[in-house]
């Protein structure tokens, strides 16, 4: 692939003779071959929730390396060298890099050529989406209150470092239909995209997933689809499209970077009276997940707790970087980091316990959730409640300690930070699963979701192995395929375990119904139906006909999951380095599925948040330019970096989700940069505003 | 240029540069995977004559007469190496990318080693499980179990797939 050396250009011309006529090139693709429907890389179930500002190929690129044209050959070497012989010509533009100057009156516009059918909020100042509402009256409870706290904490962008990169590969079956395996999280919306791009038919396609080597959210996108897609159907050859790891460091998607003000305000006795959110994001040059992110990352922060005046203050941005996406905790953590360590500086003022200044105001079962509209009609509610639980695990398990003692002469401090989030996305989120009798007394299900390390497979297959009786290696899975299994939105906002296992629960305590009526009576076991004495094997109940039986959900109704952390760590003021000494994690999941599964997306979301916190930054240079284009430069945790966490559960049953259960996975990322940034300010007494927190900045903001 | 991958014999000409990860993949050992290209990761490790080494930056045309051992020989689903049953038995990975790579590299452990694992995993990164149940599947401790018919829910049940992760047989 040919990306474009400018971060805002028009392509005046291009010439791909020389490249077309290498031996070995079959085709050179570029803007004259592409489709001229706008998309969004960006994944949801309803593909308006991101604004259609995408072409597979555009004549006006809008970042560094965003494609210019590709080569499809017979190895990457030949296909290395045809590239060379393309000859662009662009006109270079204006370009903006920063957001806050992005937004103001003036500054080059990214995707002025967009209407409004592009869903895009106000073209002409570079916002995706902005957001302001009030509800109470802060500025006078800020007047009034005996305290107040007010500051601005930053997140960079962030790589997910999934460790297979994004990479399709596509063919034509015997009948013509396009085949895509790909490395995705949401293989149905791909193929609904795909045939919405390129006017396919939806039978004519089949995306489908193998084993899936992590997403995070990176993997929520249209990214390398629609070149396989433009390749295959002009070729009418097998093709693959792999990114490198430096790809996914510099066209590949990021955390978005956010720029968060908070203020907040109590009374003498830790009430919070006034709690204000300032929010601005940089997306990129594209707006996947630009909307999303910006509505959801000010969302579970702010109504967590109860407070009769908030105002939050929202805006989503374009800039000539590259695209940001989705990401672990879909904007929560960034805010959660501002508003967590407001909470604790503001708890601090008032000499206040900080697990006291929660249990003071976060909401309690019967409240509502609040934003900044009381009145605002929602699915989200609270099924169930272990926020008090994880308060008091955790406090508990810092204060016993675990032994261990800092290094000689180190300061210490401890740190933690609550977090909620909904256990499933907004708007919809759909399943369609069978369940099925093999004669051998096997059960066969088809379910859509990919499984990128969740566990969500393992908890598919014990749902369904609990209801018939049977065990879970009698359980034959089809899954991540538009094949194999009806429907799914796809393995995002934690929407693994509770919609597609609701959805095969349901069917197969349906099919266990079918099973028992076909055998006269009895109860399901492994292998058929015992019935007076006797087990009436499945070859026999199936004399009749097949037994199939279909379950299906739509994610709403949604409640809420809880986190809490805590840190103690240790801080060598001469160096900045930070040692965690203790490492405490509480969940409120629900019923928890399988314990050893669950406790791994504590430890994992922990590790991968502690990478977040105090190494990882992909720095470019101030002219959309990635330095960190290599693993080499950005440092994500090590065995040796990552200590052991605590995990415990808290005892809850949720009534939406399966078995009592609620989501759990990208939940327990959010309250460490948090947590941690308080432990730091409580044994140096400086705080950190600016993520990651790591050594040279430390050791400046302690030695100023 | 011949060499054995896994006790079988090749004999191959690499392309100029080439390297040995992508050497491996050409004679179909698609469970050597890529995660970076510089030595940065760990997913591509084999074994060079018993020393793990990372495939990606490893020259092909230094194979002349090595034995190269992927995770796919150290074990089958039905004769797993110990190692490999106990990353089973562990829960020692959540999306298996990393997992063939660390099993190559702790396959040359000693129990000596089991105290110095920061340090001798330095060349394997695992991007999901925080490395405890990685810790615990090297140094030999069960975390998982087999549940009874029909009381699969709320036990710590292993992934279906776990042997082929482990053995580098899931696609």
């Amino acid at each position: 692939m040919l990306g474009s050396p400018h971060p805002h250009a028009s392509i005046v011309s291009i010439d791909t003779s020389a490249a077309l006529a290498l031996p070995g090139v079959h085709a050179v693709l570029d803007h004259r071959d592409g489709p001229d429907i706008l998309f969004s890389t960006g994944r949801h179930e309803n593909r308006t929730d991101d604004p259609d500002d995408t072409l597979v190929f555009d004549r006006v690129v809008r970042f560094r390396g965003q494609r210019v044209a590709a080569v499809v050959a017979e190895s990457i070497q030949i296909a290395s060298r045809a590239l060379e012989l393309i000859v662009v010509s662009y006109a270079p533009l204006p370009a903006v890099f920063d957001p806050f100057v992005a937004r103001e009156p003036g500054a080059p516009l990214v995707h002025g050529d967009k209407g409004p059918e592009s869903r895009i909020a106000d073209p002409a100042r570079n916002t995706v989406a902005e957001f302001h509402g009030e509800t109470g009256d802060v500025a006078a409870a800020v007047a009034a209150a005996d305290a107040v706290f007010t500051g601005t904490w930053t997140t960079p962008r962030v790589s997910h470092v999934a460790l297979e990169t994004h990479a399709t590969r596509g063919w034509l079956d015997q009948d013509g239909r396009l085949v895509l395996r790909t490395s995705s999280q949401v293989p149905f919306l791909v193929r609904d995209e795909i045939c919405h791009i390129f006017g396919l038919a939806t039978d004519r396609v089949r995306v489908f997933t193998a084993r899936v080597g992590g997403g995070f959210g990176g993997k929520q996108e249209l990214i390398t689809e629609d070149l396989v897609t433009l390749a295959v159907l002009k070729t009418g050859r097998a093709v693959q499209y792999e990114f490198t790891r430096s790809d996914e460091f510099t066209i590949g998607p990021m955390r978005h970077p956010m720029s968060v003000g908070v203020t907040v305000a109590a009374t003498g006795d830790g009430t919070l009276t006034a709690l204000a959110v300032d929010q601005l994001m940089d997306t990129g040059a594209y707006g996947n997940h630009g909307i999303g992110v910006m509505f959801h990352s000010i969302n579970e922060s702010v109504s967590v707790y109860r407070c009769e005046n908030k105002r939050v203050d929202a805006q989503s941005v374009y800039t000539n970087n590259l695209p940001s996406g989705a990401f672990r905790g879909y904007g929560l953590g960034q805010v959660i980091f501002a508003i967590e360590s407001a909470i604790d500086e503001l708890a601090r003022t008032l000499g206040i316990d900080p697990f006291e200044m929660r249990r003071r105001n976060v909401i309690v079962p019967g409240d509502k959730l609040v934003v900044t509209d009381p009145h605002e009609a929602s699915d989200l509610g609270v099924a169930s409640y272990g926020l008090d639980q994880c308060l008091d695990l955790v406090q508990h398990a810092l204060g016993r300690g675990n032994g261990r003692h800092a290094p000689a002469g180190w300061e210490t401090g401890t740190g933690v930070a609550v977090a909620m989030i909904a256990t499933l996305p907004p708007r919809g989120h759909y399943t369609e699963a069978t369940v099925a009798l093999c004669a051998n007394g096997d059960i066969d299900i088809g379910v859509g979701t990919a499984d990128f390390g969740s566990g969500s497979t393992t908890v598919h297959a014990q749902l369904v192995a609990t209801a018939l009786g049977t065990t879970v290696n009698r359980i034959r899975i089809r899954q991540s395929d538009t094949d194999a299994a009806r429907y799914d939105t796809g393995a995002f906002g934690s929407a693994g375990v509770v919609v597609a296992g609701l959805a095969l629960h349901a069917a197969a305590t349906r099919l266990a119904a079918a099973m028992i009526e076909r055998a006269g009576g009895g109860v399901v076991v492994e292998g058929g139906v015992l019935f007076e004495g006797r087990v009436v094997a499945a070859s026999e109940l199936l004399v009749d006909g097949p037994l199939v039986m279909t379950g299906s959900h739509d994610g709403t109704p949604r409640s809420v999951a809880f986190n809490v952390h805590g840190f103690r760590v240790a801080v060598e003021r001469a160096t900045g380095t930070v040692e965690i000494l203790q490492s405490v994690q509480a969940a409120d999941a629900g019923t928890v599925l399988n314990p050893e599964q669950l406790r791994g997306q504590l430890e994992g979301g922990t590790a991968q948040a502690i990478g977040s916190a105090l190494y990882e930054e992909v720095r470019l240079d101030g002219e959309g330019r990635v330095v960190t284009t290599t693993l080499r430069n950005y440092h994500v945790p090590q065995f040796a970096d990552v200590p052991v966490t605590e995990v415990f559960f808290a005892d809850t049953h949720d009534d939406l989700g399966p078995l009592g259960a609620k989501s759990m996975s990208e939940a327990p990322y959010n309250p460490i940069a948090p947590a941690l940034a308080n432990a730091i300010r409580d044994a140096t007494g400086v705080r950190p505003y600016d993520l990651p927190m790591s050594r040279d900045r430390l050791w400046k903001l302690a030695n100023p | 240029m011949k060499f054995t991958v896994n006790g079988d014999e090749y004999e191959a000409i690499p392309r100029p540069g080439q390297v040995l990860r992508t050497l491996l993949r050409d004679l179909d050992h698609f469970e050597v995977r890529m995660g970076c290209d510089a030595g940065d990761c760990g997913a591509c490790t084999v074994l060079l004559d018993e020393t793990p080494i990372h495939s990606c930056i490893y020259p092909a045309h230094r194979l002349e007469g090595t034995s190269v051992t992927t995770v796919a020989g150290l074990g089958t689903p039905e004769a797993p190496h110990p190692l490999q049953q106990s990353f089973a038995d562990a829960g020692g990975f959540q999306c298996g990318f990393c997992t063939a790579g660390f099993i190559v590299t702790a396959s040359t452990f000693t129990e000596h080693d089991h105290s110095d694992l920061p340090r001798l995993l330095k060349g394997n990164l695992c991007r999901c499980t925080g490395y405890r149940s990685i810790h615990d599947a090297i140094t030999g401790i069960t975390n998982t179990e087999v549940a009874p018919a029909g009381d699969a829910a709320g036990r710590s049940v292993a992934p279906p797939s776990a042997m082929r992760v482990v053995t580098g047989r899931e696609p």
